[in-house]
């Protein structure tokens, strides 16, 4: 099964990288910080082998108001429909991946995308939300892959 | 209780035998391969509902009564009681989707309530997600994987049927211990409430689902393991 694996080690070199420049670096509280929290979901998945946080979602810090840069948003979208799965019927909010997306979604766009399951479906709901930052999420995907 | 053995139309009987939701250990592939050879029986049928069917002659029914009980299975219950429950591959080991063991769970609740008198024939379906692939939709007593060790309940279901009826969800998200608390709860229920000969559907429509609720505690789903190590790492 080792071929369903979430490798997680991309999404938080990439989410690490953006840290850097932060005002917060070394100051961060990551339970009140969107990115923060993010990096503590996977650095828990990791420790622990689970993928699914169970009220791991619920505790997504709304309050953050950071401003944060679309590429780098962008770029951790792409990565995590990477990783995504495509559950569908499975898919849950708590999963790790799932808590990372809607961070850095409430991270550019203030709210979350109901995710149904698969990547292309939920490249064109966020089109409709933010065409600019679905776009560059699709090219940065492409380029991944 | 009544025995499934049934009369077909080539003149054979049909003996139904039960298998703990579908799993059937090698040895007793091999015993049962071993039977049917010995009294040169043609072959055994598999059923929609995880039972299998072994044809033979009237005269030969002992024989295989005591051969499938010395293989450890046994002969299906027919009429009014709680029938074999049709368990999905959603244990840990097995299917890639599961999400929470439907298959332990299944055998659990065969083995605590095969065979319980009711009203009428109760069937119960198990699945570890929403895909439901042992129809639990259908089933008068549905659990459907719905998380870490958790599950859903529809009750109400009928598959089998020209007029196919979808249960409705009495329970979200609930524990193993309070999926069979729940179903203690509802048999209790149809014992008491429904008619000789009804089903749980008719005896639904005649009192409505809130007599087969339970107020069962609502559960704290927060991995307690993360609010720690999100404490942790707070305090460092």
């Amino acid at each position: 099964m080792s071929e369903n694996r979430i490798n997680l080690s991309t999404l938080k070199y990439d989410i690490l990288n953006h840290c850097e420049n932060c005002i917060d670096f070394n100051k961060c509280i990551e339970s009140k910080c969107l990115v923060g929290y993010a990096l503590m979901c996977i650095d828990y998945s990791e420790k622990t082998g689970k993928t699914q946080i169970s009220g791991g979602h619920k505790m997504i810090p709304d309050q953050d108001s950071k401003s944060y840069a679309v590429d780098f948003v962008a770029d951790g979208l792409a990565q995590t429909c990477l990783e995504c799965k495509n559950c569908m019927d499975n898919h849950t909010n708590d999963c790790v991946i799932a808590i990372s997306r809607h961070c850095l979604e409430k991270s550019r766009i203030k709210k979350t995308i109901f995710y149904k399951g698969n990547v292309i479906t939920y490249l064109f709901d966020l089109a409709n939300v933010d065409k600019d930052l679905a776009e560059r999420t699709r090219d940065a995907y492409q380029l991944k892959r | 209780m009544k025995e499934a053995i049934f009369q077909q139309n080539n003149g054979s009987v049909a003996v139904i035998a039960v298998t703990p939701c579908g799993l059937i250990k090698a040895d007793q592939l091999i015993g049962l391969s071993k039977l049917v050879q010995s009294l040169k029986l043609p072959e055994i049928k598999m059923t929609t509902r995880q039972t299998l069917i072994v044809f033979c002659s009237q005269e030969q029914i002992d024989k295989v009564k005591e051969g499938l009980i010395e293989l450890g299975l046994s002969v299906a219950g027919f009429g009014g009681v709680v029938r074999n429950v049709k368990g999905c591959s959603g244990g840990p080991q097995l299917c890639q989707r599961v999400l929470a063991d439907a298959l332990e769970l299944g055998i659990e609740i065969q083995n605590l309530f095969l065979n319980q008198p009711v009203p009428k024939d109760f069937k119960i379906a198990t699945s570890g997600c929403t895909r439901g692939c042992t129809d639990p939709y259908c089933a008068d007593f549905g659990v459907i994987g719905a998380g870490k060790e958790l599950f859903n309940v529809y009750l109400g279901g009928r598959g089998g049927s020209p007029k196919p009826v979808h249960g409705a969800m009495i329970a979200e998200k609930i524990a193993k211990e309070d999926v069979i608390t729940l179903l203690e709860h509802v048999l209790k229920v149809y014992r008491s409430e429904g008619r000789t000969h009804e089903r749980l559907c008719k005896t639904i429509d005649r009192i409505g689902l809130e007599p087969f609720k339970l107020n069962l505690d609502a559960k704290d789903e927060t991995d307690q393991d993360f609010l720690a190590f999100l404490r942790g790492a707070a305090n460092e």
